[in-house]
């Protein structure tokens, strides 16, 4: 397994190379804010889960590594594995060069260190994009996936302007949520943190379980 | 001793196309040349074969073994190169070599440097800067690489020039040595498989139409040239194609002695060659 997680590094090394110099300049000039923060790990991660499709769409590797003695099962599992790694990889990075900027004194002002609450939401937001995206991309295939992408967070867009009206015009909605809220964070510290990372791991298993279907049902 | 690659009663239905009752079976320490016109079902039967596509009836034995049950198995034992690239072109030779090799259980990495070092693979160059023919030397480097007793192929030299077909030739001769080893690839290229092939197997409109040893076929099949009026519709059955122009007729037929028989001297029988069988097989009758 690990071998094909080493692949997509192998593959995307020269990005990678570009990761630290990109993540120190984006936290030099705009300072460490969470939404940023958990904004960037997210869609790092899901850039580096898509250009490696796009790399094995462009090269037909479908056939090549088909061909090889690896089950399907394990190509798929592969993935879930890289986007993990490499989102961990990238919130430890972000952490580690916070923590650096913070501690340098010529720097005239302060980058605060990633709180650890940010980085729950930056791992739990970038495990639910993967996992949105590889079972599409497992069905059907890098170019397929790329519409039905467009056409999911154009509708994620839509409908969160269109939340945002219905909201506006229904108070009483507004008040179930401040109210379901407010009944959340009266919960103990452990659940709010667990009950979220225990639905995103379950929902990750089911993204993987769709993948494995799909992707076993393909011809190449 | 069982066979090395068994093909039983495989079906495999598209939209547009069949393949029906394939039935063919290769023995160790031989090459069978798999060949058939454009769209014939040849590339279909070897993905098929490597599990890339599913089949729909039948069944594929490899090594003795079910291709599905024993994927993983089997698939170590198999070295594999197909038309076309299926290589990140953006890594270098040594890259793609780090890629693929830690998947295979008897990988040998001395062997594929000696492969390397052969055909003049430059290990710092990217494939995508790799011509044609080094591709494909690159490619069979690999397939040879972890100790493979069946290499199967598509169209392995099309598209390459002569030299660089010799020399894939007599690497596929090399390799054959080894009495457990067997060669099956699909080629246009017929001259190929009369050089080194043992068995051709002849695919047809998703239908095989025979599946023979080579010396069998071209010892037993007959091309007929002669005069038209030798010609009539009862005559014509005795042909598998038969090509007519106003200076004559020239048929193919199964069987030269019968040939010999039925026109005596009347005609010329010439031993016909691959290209030859595939035409004729492929065009039937026509005037």
């Amino acid at each position: 397994m690990m071998e094909l997680v080493r692949k997509e590094f192998i593959m995307q090394k020269k990005y990678l190379w570009k990761l630290i110099p990109f993540l120190a300049i984006y936290l030099f000039i705009l300072g460490e804010n969470p939404v940023g923060f958990v904004m960037l790990v997210a869609a790092l991660t899901f850039i580096f889960t898509v250009t490696s499709a796009a790399y094995d769409d462009r090269n037909r590797t479908d056939v090549l590594f088909n061909s090889l003695p690896i089950n399907r099962r394990r190509l798929v599992a592969a993935n879930y594995l890289t986007f993990l790694i490499y989102g961990t990889v990238n919130v430890i990075l972000f952490f580690l060069i916070s923590l650096i900027l913070d501690r340098l004194t010529f720097i005239p002002f302060n980058v605060e260190p990633v709180s650890w609450l940010s980085m729950m939401i930056a791992v739990i937001s970038m495990i639910l994009l993967n996992s949105l995206y590889l079972p599409v991309y497992f069905k059907w295939g890098y170019i397929k996936s790329r519409i039905i992408n467009f056409t999911v967070f154009l509708a994620i867009f839509m409908s969160g302007t269109m939340t945002g009206n219905y909201l506006q015009s229904h108070p009483e909605a507004v008040a179930a949520l401040n109210e379901a809220y407010l009944r959340f964070i009266t919960f103990p510290n452990s659940i709010q943190i667990v009950l979220p990372l225990v639905i995103t791991i379950f929902v990750m298993y089911l993204s993987y379980l769709l993948s494995v279907i799909f992707y076993s049902k393909r011809e190449f | 001793m069982e066979p090395i690659l068994e093909v039983k009663h495989l079906h495999k239905n598209f939209k547009d196309f069949f393949l029906r009752d394939i039935n063919f079976t290769l023995e160790k320490g031989f090459i069978m040349g798999f060949i058939g016109p454009n769209g014939s079902g040849k590339s279909t039967t070897i993905k098929l074969i490597m599990n890339l596509l599913r089949k729909d009836g039948g069944q594929i034995k490899l090594f003795g073994k079910d291709h599905i049950t024993h994927e993983q198995e089997v698939k170590n034992r198999i070295g594999f190169v197909y038309e076309g690239n299926h290589f990140y072109d953006e890594l270098t030779v040594t890259d793609m070599k780090r890629v693929i090799a830690p998947h295979y259980m008897n990988w040998d990495d001395p062997v594929f440097y000696k492969y390397v070092e052969r055909f003049n693979l430059p290990h710092d160059k990217k494939i995508k800067d790799l011509s044609k023919g080094m591709r494909m030397k690159f490619s069979l480097a690999i397939a040879l690489s972890h100790h493979a007793q069946l290499l199967i192929m598509d169209e392995p030299t099309s598209g390459l020039d002569p030299v660089i077909r010799y020399e894939l030739l007599e690497i596929f001769s090399e390799f054959i040595q080894d009495e457990n080893r067997s060669i099956f690839f699909s080629t246009h290229i017929t001259t190929d498989l009369e050089k080194i092939a043992d068995y051709i197997t002849f695919i047809h409109d998703g239908k095989i139409l025979f599946s023979q040893s080579k010396d069998d076929i071209l010892d037993h099949y007959g091309l007929v040239k002669g005069k038209n009026e030798l010609i009539d519709d009862d005559v014509k059955k005795m042909f598998v194609g038969i090509k007519q122009n106003r200076f004559g007729f020239e048929g193919l037929v199964i069987n030269r002695t019968n040939a010999v028989k039925t026109f005596g001297d009347s005609v010329v029988i010439e031993k016909p060659t691959l290209e030859d069988i595939m035409v004729f097989y492929t065009r039937g009758n026509e005037s």
